[in-house]
């Protein structure tokens, strides 16, 4: 059963980063401006638990505060919402980099929820 | 087009839906009159695209006129508290009593929803790891995904509503006869199998809507539903319509394209009239079916496509596999021990009744006979309390008192119904659709052209004169006046007849397009080649005489060398 707090994260942050990036997966070529601008609001456009609202990094650090207990999988967490930061800031160019530094999101949140799991 | 609506804390999901999914209209709470997908508010960051919570859904359901086929409800939702529900959050402990709140908020609304809206279908957005009791509502679906994405929401939702269109339609579809019964009990294994499902039966016997609306949503798969019907695409842009096209790869080939086999990817795909694929096709779906895989015409590289292959017929293949117009190996790969057969509507005539009422009660509400209604129900006034939904069918003679104040009235008289029994339907569904489709619209006219007062009829209802349906059945006076038929006994008194010889090898269409090209041929020599004349027999008064032209020429028949023979 999954750790409340990585569900918590799983909504508030991951759903949001990722959706757009797996829909444009398989897209060839250049990006819309919609298109940037989706993959751009999963990073920069969330809202907190109160709905206020709030970029992915600040959430994040918030929330990391209060992660149930300290693992390495929240320092390569902190990391892969960096370096998706990196990759969507240097966006239109990079589209194919972009999806897959967001993508990489969910990989290490899977990381983290699994460690979480593991220490319950 | 299905109109949703979407409850979410966020407008991530509605957003998405606006950007990947146009097949859906959305309800917003603005009172513009015009789809999100055009509105200029929608970049600014508009509020107003969905609710994000019970109150805002409340609000906008309830100025609804006509409600949403369907409601997207996420289950968590991070909000202020006092948005939250309950309202009263006495017993609601501490912070982590509020989070479990947030974290079932979408359960609450569903419970209100069911209150107030009980018709009303919801897929509840969830993950598989969540705990809580799931509600058991033939109404309530779960897209049940860790991290969603458009694609799989769309599979969610056209599922929900294949399945909601299947339970109103599906009862009326299956009916009780013992062929159906053991059509059923056929499908409810397959639907479980991966296999390829091959479907026959005659046209308009409801093969897509097996497909469609009961094998898909029953496969549990995670890819889409993709239907073709293979009668309808030029053969020239069938392999590209199949396999795809790279850019460029043929004239007209703008961009990169992908196949129906592609897109269907862990889904199913619907192949419709599939014994009519020509010999090289035939060989290439082979190859796709064997590999899982498909190359797009002009380029090199093999991409996923294995979907579960649904294909129909109204031919009977193992026939066109003796006569060696259809591949043996392909024949086989259709898993053809497993054929659903779907019989034609003469073979059950017990259902008739049942089908006849729900084919009239289904035109009556079609949003092309709108406006005829509409016409009719301001000449007869209604009651304030006409619900449309209340709409009925009787067979019987047409009593005040058997109608529904509150609704339309549709009669049919037991003559009408038994002849309707009788009839031999070639056309199947498709016939009996169009059939209480033009009777409606007939006896529509009639109402509206007759010379009686308003207050003379009891508001809203309708009969149909039994000799529109002898009419429309073949057999009436009507039929004898149209234009083709006086066309046909002018060419009886000149003594010519259109001629079909029976051969082996011919498809439909070719057989169609001799037969039409006969009768031009004498259609012409009867009206001395004066092309306008053809046109008013043809298409009826003032039609264009091009019309005919095109037709000609679409046949190979040239105007020059009929004149030629005329002379």
């Amino acid at each position: 059963m999954m750790d409340p707090w990585a569900r918590r994260l799983r909504h508030d942050i991951v759903k949001r980063a990722v959706w757009a990036a797996r829909d444009l997966r398989s897209l060839e070529g250049a990006p819309s401006e919609g298109d940037v601008a989706a993959l751009r609001r999963g990073l920069y456009d969330l809202r907190d638990e109160e709905g206020a609202a709030v970029t992915a990094r600040s959430l994040w650090q918030r929330m990391r505060l209060e992660a149930p207990r300290n693992t390495p999988e929240l320092d390569r967490f902190s990391e892969a919402i960096e370096e998706a930061y990196a990759a969507v800031d240097s966006l239109p160019a990079g589209l194919a980099a972009a999806v897959s530094a967001l993508l990489r999101i969910e990989e290490r949140f899977e990381e983290l929820a699994r460690s979480l799991d593991q220490h319950t | 087009m299905p109109k949703l609506f979407v409850i979410d804390d966020r407008d991530q999901t509605v957003e998405m839906v606006h950007r990947h999914l146009p097949q859906f209209e959305t309800v917003t709470r603005c009172d513009r009159n015009i789809p999100c997908q055009v509105c200029e508010e929608r970049d600014r960051g508009c509020p107003l695209k969905c609710a994000h919570d019970y109150r805002e859904a409340a609000e906008a359901l309830s100025t609804q006129k006509q409600l949403p086929d369907l409601v997207v409800l996420d289950l968590h939702f991070a909000l202020p508290e006092d948005r939250l529900l309950p309202e009263d959050k006495t017993g609601i402990e501490g912070k982590r009593g509020m989070e479990e709140i947030r974290r079932t908020q979408g359960l609450l609304i569903l419970e209100r929803l069911r209150r107030d809206y009980p018709n009303l279908p919801v897929v509840l957005l969830t993950t598989t790891d969540a705990e809580f009791d799931r509600p058991k509502d033939p109404l309530i679906y779960f897209c049940e995904n860790e991290v969603v994405d458009s694609r799989t929401l769309a599979a969610e939702i056209t599922r929900a509503l294949e399945l909601q269109s299947a339970a109103q339609e599906g009862p009326v579809f299956w009916g009780k006869s013992p062929a159906m019964g053991a059509l059923r009990r056929q499908i409810a294994v397959l639907s479980r199998s991966p296999l390829p499902v091959l479907i026959e039966g005659e046209t308009g016997t409801g093969k897509s809507f097996l497909a469609e609306q009961v094998l898909h949503p029953r496969s549990g798969a995670k890819g889409p539903l993709v239907v073709t019907d293979l009668s309808t695409i030029p053969t020239t842009l069938l392999p590209a319509h199949l396999f795809g096209a790279r850019r460029g790869s043929y004239t007209g080939s703008v961009e990169d394209q992908p196949g129906v086999f592609e897109q269907a990817h862990n889904g199913t795909l619907f192949l419709d009239e599939i014994g009519n694929l020509d010999a090289d096709l035939q060989r290439q779906l082979l190859l796709v079916l064997e590999r899982g895989t498909v190359t797009r015409l002009g380029d090199v590289r093999a991409r996923p496509a294995a979907p579960r292959l649904v294909a129909a017929t109204n031919l009977d293949l193992e026939a066109l596999v003796r006569e060696g117009r259809f591949r043996q190996d392909l024949y086989m790969r259709l898993n053809p021990a497993t054929r659903l057969r779907v019989p034609a509507l003469r073979e059950r005539p017990e259902d008739l009744p049942d089908l006849v009422r729900f084919a009239f009660l289904d035109a009556l509400r079609a949003e092309q006979l709108r406006p005829l209604v509409r016409a009719y129900l301001a000449r007869y006034p209604t009651p304030d309390d006409f619900v449309e939904e209340n709409d009925a069918v009787v067979f019987g003679k047409p009593q005040a008192s058997r109608a529904r104040r509150d609704a339309f009235t549709v009669f049919l008289s037991k003559t009408a119904l038994r002849r309707l029994v009788a009839h031999t339907w070639p056309g199947n569904h498709r016939e009996l659709k169009l059939l209480a489709f033009n009777a409606l619209v007939h006896a529509l006219a009639q109402h509206l052209d007759a010379e009686s007062a308003p207050h003379e009829r009891a508001p809203a209802v309708l009969a149909i004169p039994d000799a529109v349906i002898e009419s429309l059945l073949g057999n009436g006076e009507t039929k004898a006046a149209r234009p083709l038929i006086s066309a046909a006994s002018a060419l009886n008194e000149l003594g010519r007849r259109v001629e079909v010889t029976l051969k082996s090898g011919h498809s439909f269409a070719d057989i169609s397009a001799d037969v039409e090209r006969q009768y031009l041929v004498a259609l012409f020599e009867a009206m001395e080649g004066d092309l306008d004349r053809m046109a008013a027999e043809l298409f009826g008064a003032g039609a264009s005489r091009r019309k005919v032209h095109l037709r000609m020429n679409q046949l190979g028949l040239r105007l020059r060398e009929l004149r030629g023979a005329q002379a």
